[in-house]
């Protein structure tokens, strides 16, 4: 008797005691779905040890650093400076000040702009809040804001006719956080309902990096509501079809709930907090176990049909025990290799779904034997091809086997030309699709009015000098110069410019005076004097350390790709150490972390991908017996990445955080067929057969399971890809179509590979 | 001459409010304008002071620094006085000088002479309720509040945060302020100012300044050595510690003028 067959008897001779235990076991696991909770926090994506992160943070300890809200109004066309219009302005802007947790709300109303009036500097705001606007108030608005440096393009559209207001608010820390987010959240839409009622034909729009956090959970609550029911509701659908048994569907569709409970449920128990990007977890668990229902249901299929000696049931699960535990045993690697990830929801999804699976792989042998043992399904659907037909494909195969081999190499090379496209686009917004409001928000902002990317230079005076040394303000004067000229830059805020404008304004607005002032004194009177000059909810704090020793410089950026923003940080990172070594310094900011945070995810995920390569050939050639065909085996796994990512490149291009783990997600899965496939093949063999005929049995039995799970898996992570949020879009597709490839490659490479490569010992 | 009248005000509000409490109970208003009144009273009504003040601020992150300045009042009439702060600290705004007229009825003048440059500049707008120096107290928070700048309503007698007992008083701004209100707690021995809460325009609670360490001068005015000012929102904290409080010493009100800025060593 084989190790199965024992395994097998053992599972029959108690299956009342497994199935009691496995009751508790789901029950338990089940009950951690209260405790679920959903992250809305898009910092979460970032490890503790992302480098860019922690700088962030440094940054956040030293300035006073806020969230900022950005709110669009365009007024009706060809009335943007008339008085009513202003007046409407005005009112908004007075509006926007009774937003929760609000520091300072600027809008070209009250923004300060000084000049000099005799021996008197004004800093002044741009209109008079008391004073009524009449039509020459207006239009010496309209002069002013139209020639301000600081105006256009961040509060005023480039061409005069959108208006910008940021609203400016902290948040407090840690606990009261959701909540308050939600409370800003609540204002802003009220603040848009009630704009839209007031002011007919006017548009708002809102942006705002805070804006995305909660979408991330309200993502995550809509995967699950309607992805997982979905992939369900398809999994169902396709086993009606290719199953045609009532109790072999409801049987599997058990297993299929039991497992995604309590994948859930551990979730739960386990404090992961669902975000978009995990959320998805449970579905690829669901799709998962459902391929393994699909090769016992098969298997009992087949060995009714076969007129098998005894319980076909028992039988499908013997056949099946060892190639099933391996697939899952590999898939679970694969997952596991997740933790590889940096980015903390990656890593979590990999052990949710390893967790899970684990559960799948006991209920589909404590569950599946105990619903299916009196009720099995006598014979296929009859949409099924038969063993006949996958014989005869069989031949058609190997018939062309160099077809095959000449097809592959060809179309992995055009595969690699198309990896050399792909690039990575990070960014929170636009991990949101087209379908949130909070996206095309952004968009018509951006187009319209200005960046929405801010990134920031930590600048710092030579050993704890002050920052109003003149050299040290001319150096980051000619940098802050240097970026405003750069591509995709449409605002920098500096220092150096107030201090500019200042000296300007104290000389008589001489033209010859918009320079840094001589002396370290000099500069720091002047930036008293505007300091003293500011407003409520404004001060330099925002761009100076207390102690004055350093200083950061902002410049938001209008980019529609994270290219774009790498290659600024990237370019103004060597144009300081070449030009500047003084102040030489990273680029810093919440952008920049998004848009490197694939490629550090990536170079790590490397090891994980290495880590997995290598546990799972070690499995297949302990599993196999065969050094050969554990090697073998390596090319029908790693050509439909291979191939998948090619195809990516040539047609999306854009990769994201989610496509850095695909590679060794998938190879886990992939796996699965070439398991079932050579372990079959080689159990022929090893009965005597030809290398031809023992291919021709193993596609009668194993071709059409493997094709349907493929189908399966296909149709699962397809819908999946149906999120509105890209990280989950991209792991989706990209895995439905590496398992796509993987199929074509298990039919057709891998046969011509075994006949090629067959050898003389097994 | 600006104390007698100030007393003079203050007694006839004092009997005014004494007939309306044997006619009629005192409403909110009328308490809290009449404590107001008092402490006014009794802390006010001097000549001139000359003070030097410390401030340490600290940012929510730890970071901390100091700047240090002389400051010199004197009364010019009656809710009118004329300041001069003075910066000894740090080194590079070192002499630069603040000059207030504060006015009745009117708004406020105030200059900034730079020594670097050797130039004196009228400060335009708000220069008032924004922060001071980066620091958490805005100028009209380390001043000695008007009356009749605010509109005063009693709210309830309590411990106060320090200990002893508290009248506590809200008052609201008149005149254009960072604030849309402000809650006081003066003790009920001497009516000296405990602690104020602050809120801003849309009446949220933002800043928190608790003040102590008093002592007498003159046998008379009560002063403080030190005060706290935290800022809710931001998490940033400044104090202010008040060193060396002369009063009456005759200071002229001529030498708080544009010109004398210039003359500043």
């Amino acid at each position: 008797m084989t190790l199965s067959e024992r395994i097998t008897q053992r599972f029959f001779r108690f299956r009342i005691v497994a199935l009691v235990l496995f009751a508790a076991l789901i029950i338990g696991l089940s009950s951690g779905i209260p405790r679920l909770e959903f992250s809305s926090d898009s910092r979460g994506f970032f490890g503790h040890s992302n480098k860019e992160f922690a700088y962030v943070l440094q940054i956040e300890e030293t300035y006073t650093i806020s969230n900022t809200l950005l709110l669009m109004v365009v007024p009706p066309p060809g009335h943007a400076f008339a008085p009513g219009t202003l007046k409407i302005l005005q009112q908004m802007t007075d509006d926007a000040w009774q937003m929760p947790y609000a520091l300072r709300i600027d809008s070209a109303i009250n923004h300060m702009h000084s000049y000099a009036q005799g021996d008197d500097i004004l800093v002044e705001p741009m209109l008079d809040e008391d004073a009524e606007i009449t039509p020459e108030a207006a239009e010496r608005f309209r002069e002013l804001a139209m020639a301000s440096g600081t105006l256009r393009n961040t509060l005023l559209s480039e061409n005069g006719d959108a208006y910008g207001i940021t609203i400016r608010v902290i948040l407090p820390k840690e606990e009261g956080k959701p909540a308050a987010r939600r409370e800003v959240e609540q204002f802003l839409k009220q603040l848009r309902d009630d704009w839209q009622a007031a002011y007919p034909g006017w548009e708002v729009r809102i942006a705002g990096g805070l804006l995305g956090n909660t979408l991330l959970a309200q993502v995550a609550v809509e995967d699950i509501l309607y992805l997982v029911p979905l992939a369900l509701l398809a999994v169902v659908i396709l086993f009606i079809v290719a199953l045609g048994s009532f109790a072999a569907v409801a049987a599997s569709v058990v297993v299929l709930v039991c497992a995604t409970l309590a994948t859930f449920g551990f979730a739960g128990w386990a404090n992961v907090a669902l975000t978009a990007g995990t959320a998805i977890g449970p579905l690829a668990v669901m799709v998962l176990v459902s391929t393994s229902c699909v090769h016992i249901v098969l298997g009992t299929i087949r060995a009714a049909e076969a007129g098998q000696e005894g319980d076909p049931f028992r039988y499908a699960i013997t056949q099946n025990l060892a190639p099933v535990t391996v697939s899952h045993l590999t898939t679970a690697f694969g997952f596991l290799c997740l933790n590889f990830a940096p980015s903390p929801p990656l890593a979590q999804m990999g052990n949710i779904v390893a967790l899970g699976l684990l559960v799948g792989h006991v209920s589909v042998f404590v569950l599946l034997p105990n619903l299916l043992h009196a009720a099995y399904p006598r014979r296929a659907s009859r949409l099924m091809v038969s063993g006949q037909d996958m014989r005869r494909f069989a031949q058609w195969v190997l018939g062309k086997s160099r077809i095959w081999l000449m097809l592959f190499p060809v179309t992995g090379g055009l595969a690699v030309l198309g990896i050399l496209r792909l690039d990575y686009d990070d960014n929170v917004i636009r991990y949101f699709d087209q379908r949130y409001e909070l996206r095309q928000d952004a968009e018509a902002i951006q187009q319209r009015l200005t960046g929405l990317e801010a990134m920031q230079f930590n600048l710092q005076a030579a050993d704890g000098q002050s920052v109003f040394e003149p050299e040290f303000l001319k150096a980051v004067d000619r940098f802050a110069v240097w970026l405003e000229a750069q591509p995709d830059v449409v605002a920098v805020s500096s220092l150096t410019r107030i201090i500019k404008d200042l000296n300007q304004s104290m000389n008589g607005d001489a033209e010859d005076a918009f320079a840094i002032a001589k002396t370290q004194p000099a500069n720091a009177q002047l930036l008293m004097f505007y300091e003293l000059s500011l407003p409520v909810g404004m001060d330099l704090n925002v761009m100076m350390d207390v102690d004055r020793t350093q200083t950061l410089l902002t410049a938001t950026l209008r980019s529609p790709h994270s290219s774009a923003v790498r290659a600024l940080a990237q370019n103004a990172e060597t144009w300081l150490s070449e030009n500047e070594p003084e102040i030489a310094t990273r680029a810093a900011g919440m952008g920049i972390a998004f848009a490197r945070i694939s490629h550090r995810n990536n170079s790590q995920m490397l090891f994980g991908f290495l880590t997995v390569l290598g546990l799972v050939s070690v499995t297949l050639v302990l599993t196999l017996r065969s050094l050969r065909h554990g090697i073998i085996s390596l090319v029908p796994n790693l050509v439909p990445a291979l191939l998948a990512f090619g195809l990516w490149g040539w047609t999306i291009g854009d990769l994201n955080l989610g496509s850095t783990v695909v590679t060794t997600m998938t190879f886990g899965i992939v796996v699965d067929d070439t398991v079932h496939f050579l372990m079959h093949y080689l159990r022929e063999r090893r009965r005597g057969l030809s290398v031809e005929t023992a291919l021709e049995e193993t596609f009668a039995v194993v071709g059409s399971s493997i094709t349907l799970t493929s189908i399966a898996l296909i149709l699962g992570f397809g819908i999946m890809s149906a999120s509105g949020f890209s990280i989950n879009q991209h792991i989706g597709m990209l895995t439905a179509t590496v398992i796509a490839f993987a199929l074509l490659s298990d039919l057709l490479l891998l046969p011509a590979l075994l006949r090629t490569f067959q050898g003389k010992s097994l | 001459m600006m104390l007698i009248r100030r007393t003079l005000f203050g007694a006839a509000l004092g009997l005014l409010a004494l007939g309306a409490g044997m006619a009629a109970a005192e409403t909110a208003e009328q308490r809290g304008l009449r404590l107001a009144t008092e402490a006014s009273n009794r802390n006010g009504g001097y000549e001139d002071i000359t003070v030097s003040g410390e401030m340490i601020l600290k940012t929510s992150g730890g970071q901390s620094a100091t700047r240090r300045f002389d400051a010199r009042w004197v009364t010019t009439g009656a809710g009118a006085s004329r300041s001069m702060l003075i910066f000894r600290w740090p080194g590079d705004i070192r002499n630069t000088a603040l000059l207030t007229h504060v006015f009745t009825g009117k708004k406020d003048d105030q200059w900034l002479y730079l020594p670097a440059m050797e130039r004196v500049r009228r400060i335009s707008g708000s220069g008032r309720s924004g922060s001071f120096v980066g620091s958490e107290f805005a100028f009209e928070d380390m001043a000695d509040q008007e009356v009749d700048k605010f509109k005063h309503q009693w709210i309830a007698e309590q411990n106060c945060p320090g200990g002893g007992r508290c009248h506590v008083i809200d008052r609201f701004p008149t005149s254009k302020s960072g604030y849309s209100r402000q809650r006081i707690w003066l003790d009920t021995a001497q009516l000296r100012l405990q602690q104020v809460h602050y809120f801003d325009r849309r009446g949220a609670h933002l800043k928190t300044l608790s003040v102590s360490g008093y002592r007498q001068y003159n046998g008379r005015f009560w002063r403080s050595s030190r005060m706290d000012m935290v800022n809710h929102l931001t998490g940033a904290r400044t104090r202010l510690n008040w060193k060396g409080y002369t009063f009456n010493q005759g200071l002229q009100k001529n030498a708080f003028t544009v010109n004398a800025l210039r003359r500043i060593r």
